[in-house]
């Protein structure tokens, strides 16, 4: 699943895949909270999940986004 | 249908604040389909003066701290505003939620600063506010407020009685924004909501009477721009002094500090000037390895637990260096700090770490001083600059 959010990542915001490891803060992959709300929008859409107001509020690293993916 | 009840019984009761305290607000114009209000935020009254200005029931969006406010919970249930977590290190729950309000036809009305002015003049709002509103597809209203620093600055422990002046901007269709790319559309916001409260004090020549007016103003101007001593200022009535030196002003009801006749005073003759000379200072401590070290007694460290839940972790000491904070025997190192924000007169930081959302308050806390220290001498900029 971890190379299904990357991919994802890498994609929608042309991140360096270098860059994106599991523990990578998602602040440091230079997204800014606009790209991240589209991100979320588009992640919940593709992986069809609901994430809940609690789960984003803690979406700090990318470990985060991969484990609502395999909710 | 509860809610367009609840909004116009306190927007009845917003205007009779507004008429009993010399405030005018402009209202709106007609609106075809639905819309965001945004506005610089200046006091406490400000949604009073929104709420007078809309005529349609809009929803606000209100800091986190406000859910823990039992004697405002009520808020909660009869207006349903959106929740923003002030210094928590994301705003996606409100971002989703203001986003889901619109799309279901609601307005919104916010102060996207995030908290009252600082320094008399209106802050940067974050580089992403035109690409979400563009997002929202819904139409913008930009309002701007003046008057409101004097009226009741935001470290200020008494009111003033003068003039407030709320306006409309400018009311822009979805189509219209469409048309601009987002760095037109921030500075188009960046102008419309611009005000300083200097220049129009002075332009204006309104005063604001009241008692105490000084007070407070000790957890701002924290250096003495005479000595250079740290957290040697004390307020006391109209009088601000400065324990160590000895050097006195008086603050007048034009919000000038005055010079006191049985001394020289101090160089500055507004607060946003020193304010100036403080940030500076801490700059130049921090390039030179002189900053002294900083503490404060009886300081309150919490945490804030999802659900706005407060807990209270300990009262102790706090020390603050160029590095890092410590407060029974928790280390906060300002390289971890990734957004803050003060609240309550100044009194109040909430700052993320990578531990979670926490909490420091006392009443003789600088905590403008130490969110100064922790921008230079952190790398809380990183963060900031586009979020």
């Amino acid at each position: 699943m971890f190379e299904e959010v990357k991919k994802f990542l890498v994609q929608s915001n042309q991140i360096n895949p270098d860059l994106v490891m599991p523990e990578t803060a998602i602040t440091d992959l230079g997204i800014s909270s606009l790209d991240l709300f589209k991100m979320v929008l588009d992640f919940e859409e593709k992986f069809n999940i609901s994430i809940s107001d609690r789960e984003l509020s803690n979406i700090h690293v990318v470990d985060d986004l991969v484990k609502l993916a395999e909710k | 249908m509860l809610e367009q009840v609840a909004y116009r019984i306190g927007r009845g009761i917003a205007r009779i604040i507004l008429r009993t305290h010399n405030i005018h607000a402009e209202k709106l114009p007609e609106i075809n389909g639905n819309f965001i209000v945004i506005a610089n935020h200046s006091n406490l009254y400000d949604p009073a003066v929104l709420m007078t200005a809309c005529k349609k029931t809009a929803y606000f969006v209100v800091g986190e701290d406000l859910y823990r406010k039992r004697n405002i919970r009520f808020i909660e249930r009869l207006y349903r505003p959106i929740f923003i977590c002030q210094g928590g290190d994301n705003s996606l729950a409100a971002m989703r939620e203001i986003y889901s309000r619109i799309n279901n036809g609601e307005n919104i009305m916010m102060f996207p600063e995030g908290h009252y002015s600082y320094n008399t003049r209106t802050e940067e709002l974050s580089p992403s506010t035109a690409g979400f509103i563009k997002m929202l597809g819904c139409t913008l209203v930009t309002y701007r407020i003046e008057g409101g620093y004097y009226n009741y600055p935001y470290w200020a422990s008494t009111f003033r009685n003068g003039p407030m002046n709320g306006s409309v901007s400018g009311v822009y269709s979805s189509e219209q924004l469409s048309l601009m790319s987002d760095d037109e559309l921030n500075e188009l916001i960046r102008n419309d909501l611009y005000t300083d409260a200097d220049v129009y004090q002075e332009q204006t020549g309104y005063l604001y009477p009241g008692i105490r007016l000084a007070e407070g103003l000790e957890n701002v101007l924290s250096i003495c721009p005479v000595c250079g001593n740290y957290n040697s200022i004390y307020a006391h009535g109209d009088i601000i002094e400065c324990r160590t030196c000895g050097r006195s002003t008086r603050y007048t009801s034009k919000g000038i500090l005055a010079r006191n006749t049985d001394n020289e005073g101090f160089p500055f003759d507004r607060v946003s000037k020193w304010q100036t000379f403080i940030e500076d200072k801490i700059q130049g401590d921090l390039k030179c390895n002189s900053l002294p070290e900083i503490k404060y007694e009886n300081v309150t460290l919490f945490r804030i637990l999802p659900d706005h839940i407060r807990e209270n972790i300990c009262c102790g000491s706090l020390t603050v260096t160029a590095k890092e904070m410590h407060i029974c025997k928790k280390h906060f190192s300002f390289d971890d700090i990734k957004t803050s924000i003060v609240l309550y007169r100044g009194s109040t930081l909430l700052f993320t770490s990578s531990d979670g959302y926490f909490g420091i308050s006392s009443d003789r806390l600088s905590a403008r001083l130490i969110e100064t220290i922790i921008k230079g001498g952190g790398v809380y900029g990183k963060y900031r600059k586009d979020y």
